[in-house]
């Protein structure tokens, strides 16, 4: 294996054998901002499943059940379009806050950073820190260090079952899921993807970590495409910083002839995908903002002012003044904020009844002996709410239309997520037919609730009226 | 500081590379993963497995069971097309300096 890999080095010297970035624990402003999204997400994502709703959980995207319940709502798979145009409005929100603040989201709100930055705290807590991480890697194999290692990988596992646990509690039932864990009777599929999802977790954030930004992640790669001069990148200021060159804290800088940079590289060392932030900005970093607080925290110790490395734009940097109203931010904003309250308001208007009118295929229409012309069609009516109601059928469009249906018309009564399917009849008089195709309208209401109707037309054929 | 450089020189030592083994693993893997995620989505939105599935042998499969093979059928599928892709991208020199050497 080693052979193989100094043939690949040999071949191709643009690739060097993948090293462990040990990043710096970091303390600031923006470590103290990205800790509390960390801790207001995770409690998000594993306290969500647990939310009760009127008797049931109130976030269950029911995939056994294929119903989508979101407190009050239920959503079917005949809603699909809001779930196209929820995954539209993500994506236009990722851009617009893309344009205005760079990378916001990879620094602050990505999962992969949100559980990297957790088991890097706990990979802190059970082998100390970054030097002595260091240290052990390169130690010789012992008790201590065999503990280690076995501890810190003892406490990501189980916190990464726990996630996976919680994951598949989304989309099953948690409680019951929970109850079927301590029984030792979980079904299979639920078990693989309990681990499936663990495994993904260990191995993303506790292994692959930056190399999922790099390598993995989409959106990193085509970010940079969303920026202008006026958007918010993390920056060294050259001009404040060059030539940098360690000092003595009271040393003279005009008789030296430095910048302000010590070159301490702890931007480096602080830095989660191992770039140095001062060669500009690069593809690899992820906006997480460590570099600024931990340069403040220098700039502080040597009486500097902070803000050598600093959340800036393009034009700031350039003494120009930045615009946070210009053409992209505009575009985006107002095509969010369209979508955005055409989803609250079809949301809002909603109908949780769906009525479908299949004509019957094999015959077009009947000819009754007494001049009636009959008509044979299947009615299927859903109800998406999430009460039982009886409805009310009523059909318009002819003269004397006459309908006829195995249940009583006005006692339809169906549960709650329930689909009913019977044949109806239309039958009418075959002077009242002036053509051939003749419109019908099927006019479905809940009785107990008039706002839940839904109409469909239909088509009443009969033979060519010879007048 | 102007617009990005895509690839900036890396100070050498501080920055990790990955080997080109595990690079073609995760753009096989990956990517493959991401589409077979959304061909899943798609297709079983669309179909109910239940329904699909009445006339066969597999009549009795769970819904979770059938999204689960669903997935992983796409997987297969999504990964051989990337598989092929990495193949396909290796230069004819290469295959060519390889037959010299025999």
């Amino acid at each position: 294996m080693s052979q193989q890999r100094n043939k690949i080095d040999q071949s191709d010297p643009f690739y060097e054998k993948h090293q462990k970035i040990y990043s710096r624990e970091v303390h600031g402003i923006f470590a103290l901002w990205r800790v509390t999204g960390v801790i207001i997400l995770l409690s998000v994502y594993y306290g969500t499943p647990w939310l009760r709703w009127q008797g049931h959980q109130a976030i269950l995207l029911d995939l056994p059940e294929r119903k989508f319940h979101i407190f009050a709502l239920t959503f079917w798979p005949q809603d699909f379009f809001y779930f196209a145009i929820l995954l539209i409005v993500a994506a236009l929100a990722l851009f617009f806050f893309t344009t205005l603040a760079g990378r916001l989201w990879c620094g602050y709100a990505c999962p992969q950073t949100v559980w990297t930055e957790v088991f890097l705290v706990m990979e802190r807590w059970i082998e100390g820190n970054r030097m002595k991480q260091m240290k052990l890697d390169q130690s010789a194999f012992n008790i201590e260090k065999f503990l280690k290692k076995f501890s810190k990988h003892f406490v990501w596992i189980i916190f990464s079952a726990y996630t996976g646990f919680t994951f598949v509690g989304y989309f099953t039932p948690i409680t019951g899921l929970a109850e079927k864990i301590i029984e030792f009777s979980l079904g299979p599929w639920e078990t693989f993807w309990i681990v499936f999802y663990s495994f993904a977790t260990y191995g993303n954030a506790g292994w692959l970590r930056e190399q999922v930004c790099l390598h993995m992640c989409p959106y990193a790669r085509f970010q940079s495409a969303m920026f202008d001069k006026d958007t918010l990148v993390i920056a060294y200021d050259e001009n404040r910083g060059e030539p940098r060159g360690s000092r003595n804290k009271n040393s003279d800088l005009q008789e030296k002839g430095l910048g302000d940079c010590i070159n301490c590289t702890l931007c480096v060392q602080a830095c989660p995908t191992g770039i140095d932030i001062r060669d500009g900005l690069q593809y690899q970093c992820i906006a997480c903002a460590a570099c600024i607080d931990v340069c403040n925290e220098v700039m502080g110790k040597m009486n500097y002012k902070p803000g050598l490395i600093s959340y800036t734009t393009e034009n700031a940097s350039h003494g120009k003044m930045s615009h946070f109203f210009r053409a992209k931010t505009i575009i985006y904003g107002a095509i969010l904020l369209i979508l955005l309250s055409g989803l609250g308001i079809s949301l809002f208007t909603r109908v949780p009844l769906e009525m479908d009118i299949i004509r019957d295929r094999n015959t077009l229409y009947r000819e009754l002996p007494d001049g009636l012309i009959e008509n044979v069609y299947i009615l299927k009516i859903l109800n998406m709410d999430s009460v039982a109601h009886e409805y009310k059928l009523t059909v318009s469009g002819i003269k004397n239309l006459k309908m006829e249906m195995k249940m009583k018309l006005d006692h339809m009564l169906v549960p709650s997520g329930e689909i009913i399917e019977m044949p109806i009849v239309l039958r009418v008089s075959s002077l009242g037919l002036a053509k051939r195709s003749n419109a019908v309208e099927f006019k479905l209401v809940a009785k107990d609730k008039p706002a839940l109707t839904v109409t469909k037309e239909a088509r009443f054929l009969g033979p060519i009226p010879n007048h | 500081m102007s617009r990005a450089p895509e690839q900036n020189a890396v100070s050498p030592g501080l920055s990790a590379g990955t080997s080109p083994i595990t690079l073609k693993v995760i753009s096989i893997f990956w990517p493959s993963f991401l589409t077979a995620g959304l061909a899943t989505i798609l297709c079983f939105s669309v179909f109910d497995p239940e329904m699909m599935l009445l006339d066969t042998h597999f009549a009795n499969a769970s819904r979770l069971g059938a999204y689960t093979s669903g997935f992983f059928s796409f997987w297969v599928l999504t990964a051989s097309s990337c598989a092929l892709t990495c193949y396909f991208q290796k230069p004819c020199a290469v295959k060519n300096a390889k037959s010299e050497n025999i």
